[in-house]
């Protein structure tokens, strides 16, 4: 399985984008994973729960958006999610075109900015910031 | 001290940049003449005694070159080397190979002029096929002692083959295996998959098989 090693590009991304951005830490990477991405969502999960701390800080959470198997109908334009790979449409029986649900793709990071507002720099330790990065 | 908390949007391909690479190796290989095919089964589909009884055909006429990743043991490197300059990838645990181990590989073969440059994946028919390797063509092995149901089991790894090879197929007498049943089950999710049967030790197909091979490459790299 190659969950793990996924999740590190995935890690290795949003720590990137937060040092880009200057943030002091990331609360929310959120994900999207296809029903055709080969990846398990479940395997993902407990991959990133088991992550420690290494080059980097984690973030706080995962979020994993699972995408259906999704097409359109060739013939009346309708979308229908593929079950089990039916390449038929259900309404009118025509074939349906492969558009969504193979990806696995990073879709945004919620980064928290610690603003010290006056002249003094960076001698505040973590504590304290937890408070207001919820909501 | 204030905390400001923002999201930024990224939407985009967990491996893009990896995939970046690959892609650029694809037009790399091609502006070199050669064609680059991946071989993706379950273990024991007969990956390697494809490519012997390949080697063996191509031998010359066409320069051929072979990257075989396992997880472990240099035995396929050791089948292949004597018909082919092989290298042997060794995952170290890894059920597939990533583009960055095949580009070490390319580096270790050097710059000769070669026509066709196979890759033998990990028997594995899930996650090799989340990882473009630069490949010109995929193709999927399936052997007619695993059974005639894998297309649908096995999707992702279908979806992104163009051609399908049904191997020992010398074996069809003596194994419940519709080709007609694996055919339409592979084509549900493919619909363009090729399909060829071959049977490596007594050389069936094995003529239709490359003449494949140099039409893709007369197409893809021009000749």
């Amino acid at each position: 399985m190659h969950e793990q090693s996924l999740l590190r590009s995935v890690l290795e991304h949003s720590d990137a984008i937060r040092r880009k951005h200057h943030a002091s830490r990331i609360k929310e990477v959120r994900v999207e994973v296809g029903a055709l991405a080969g990846v398990d969502p479940t395997l993902l999960a407990s991959a990133f729960h088991r992550v420690e701390s290494g080059d980097f800080p984690i973030p706080e959470s995962l979020v994993i958006d699972e995408v259906p198997l999704t097409g359109v109908c060739s013939a009346c334009d309708d979308e229908h999610t593929m079950e089990d790979f039916r390449p038929d449409c259900p309404a009118c029986g025509a074939w349906l075109r492969f558009v969504r649900g193979d990806a696995f793709r990073l879709i945004s990071v919620t980064l928290v900015d610690a603003r010290n507002e006056g002249p003094t720099l960076s001698s505040e330790g973590p504590v304290g910031r937890e408070e207001s990065t919820r909501g | 001290m204030a905390e400001t908390v923002r999201t930024i949007v990224v939407r985009r391909d967990v491996l893009a940049d990896v995939n970046a690479d690959a892609a650029a190796e694809r037009v790399r290989m091609a502006k070199r003449g050669t064609l680059v095919v991946h071989l993706v089964s379950s273990p024991g589909s007969g990956k390697t005694t494809l490519l012997e009884a390949t080697a063996r055909r191509f031998a010359g006429r066409r320069r051929i070159a072979v990257l075989v990743g396992d997880i472990e043991t240099d035995r396929d490197a050791r089948r292949l080397g004597p018909l082919a300059p092989t290298v042997q990838l060794t995952t170290g645990g890894a059920c597939h190979l990533e583009f960055p181990l095949v580009r070490r590989g390319i580096d270790a073969l050097g710059d000769g002029p070669l026509e066709y440059l196979f890759i033998e994946n990990v028997g594995n028919l899930v996650c090799p096929a989340s990882h473009d390797l630069g490949e010109h063509l995929r193709v999927v092995l399936i052997s007619v002692t695993e059974g005639d149901d894998k297309p649908g089991k096995y999707p992702k790894m279908f979806r992104t083959s163009r051609l399908m090879l049904v191997s020992k197929c010398d074996l069809l007498p003596h194994v419940p295996f519709s080709m007609d049943r694996v055919a339409e089950d592979a084509r549900r999710i493919q619909p363009d998959l090729d399909l060829i049967a071959v049977a490596a030790l007594d050389g069936t197909g094995m003529e239709s098989w490359c003449d494949y091979l140099e039409r893709e490459r007369d197409r893809l790299v021009g000749d």
